[in-house]
């Protein structure tokens, strides 16, 4: 059981650090007014 | 952030078939977090179009070291394609103007949306690899592209295939070396499948004056050793009487046997 939860542990670290390294979703916030950083 | 959201569910929901089916351990993990840094600090408002090329060259080495694991080959194209439109547009994800206006999000070209790292675009040449495909709950919306989506399948199909594939391919490499193993053993010089001849070929080659009578008598010598006894079939009769109307001296009577055992 030990050896599973440190396997959850370890593969919840990997999928979030490739998720962050690789995935670029948009989750926009809830509409209320838009909140941007003007860059042009 | 909705986008940490995001990727706290990814974790959870790997942890969850983790804890469950044991997955095959990639290499090299230490790349994917040199990857993911310049991405995290371009969500939390740190943009440095030039750290994207960081996040892809230790991407692409991770996937490079690990490409033999099921599910990697289809995160680093996945991974290539997200790259390919965040490079075409200085480091952020681009997603259309019009796509954001039909779910009643109003920005104008060129901003950079806050907690992420998209930019609004009005239109992109590679607007296929952007982000396009709107998944709605009615609370929570989230637009993804082509690239998270195999992305999203090469992790699904690392966390339940990679371990049923590295047993399969370790046991097809232990057949492979079993049978190049007995076809070496079948090969190796001395395992012949004329028993007699090759014991009579040893004691041969041990005792020249042997070697000499056999080139001369073969039938009676073979039969008439002081110690040792060999039993000569007619197969191996025949093939005695055909070395010795070949060969005119020990030397190419004691060659000719050897080649014969040896099968060539």
């Amino acid at each position: 059981m030990r050896s599973k939860i440190l396997r959850a542990l370890a593969a919840a670290l990997l999928v979030g650090t490739i998720a962050a390294a690789a995935m670029a979703p948009l989750a926009p916030p809830p509409i209320r007014g838009p909140s941007t950083t003007i860059v042009k | 952030m909705a986008l940490f959201a995001v990727y706290l569910v990814c974790a959870l929901v790997g942890a969850w078939i983790a804890f469950w089916r044991a997955p095959e351990w990639p290499r090299y993990n230490l790349l994917l977090a040199i990857a993911a840094v310049p991405q995290i600090g371009h969500v939390l408002g740190i943009r440095i179009s030039e750290m994207l090329v960081v996040s892809v060259v230790a991407m692409t080495l991770w996937c490079l070291c690990n490409y033999r694991i099921a599910g990697v080959p289809m995160v680093a194209v996945g991974a290539a394609f997200n790259a390919l439109a965040m490079t075409w547009h200085g480091g952020a994800m681009p997603v259309r103007a019009d796509i954001l206006a039909e779910l009643g999000y109003h920005f104008d070209p060129g901003v950079l949306v806050e907690g992420s790292k998209d930019v609004v675009v009005d239109h992109s040449p590679l607007w296929l690899l952007s982000d396009w495909m709107v998944i709605s709950t009615g609370t929570f919306t989230l637009i993804i592209s082509p690239g998270d989506i195999l992305i999203a399948g090469g992790v699904v199909m690392w966390l339940l295939f990679s371990r049923t594939a590295a047993l399969e391919r370790e046991s097809s490499m232990l057949a492979c070396h079993s049978a190049s193993h007995a076809e070496t053993r079948k090969n190796l010089i001395g395992h012949s499948t004329r028993p007699a001849l090759t014991r009579l070929a040893l004691l041969a080659a041990a005792d020249p004056a042997l070697a000499e009578r056999l080139l001369h008598d073969p039938f009676d010598v073979a039969n008439a050793h002081p110690h040792y006894h060999v039993t000569l079939d007619a197969h191996d009769r025949a093939t005695l009487a055909a070395i010795r109307a070949r060969a005119r001296t020990v030397g190419e009577f004691l060659g000719e046997l050897a080649a014969e055992v040896d099968g060539f």
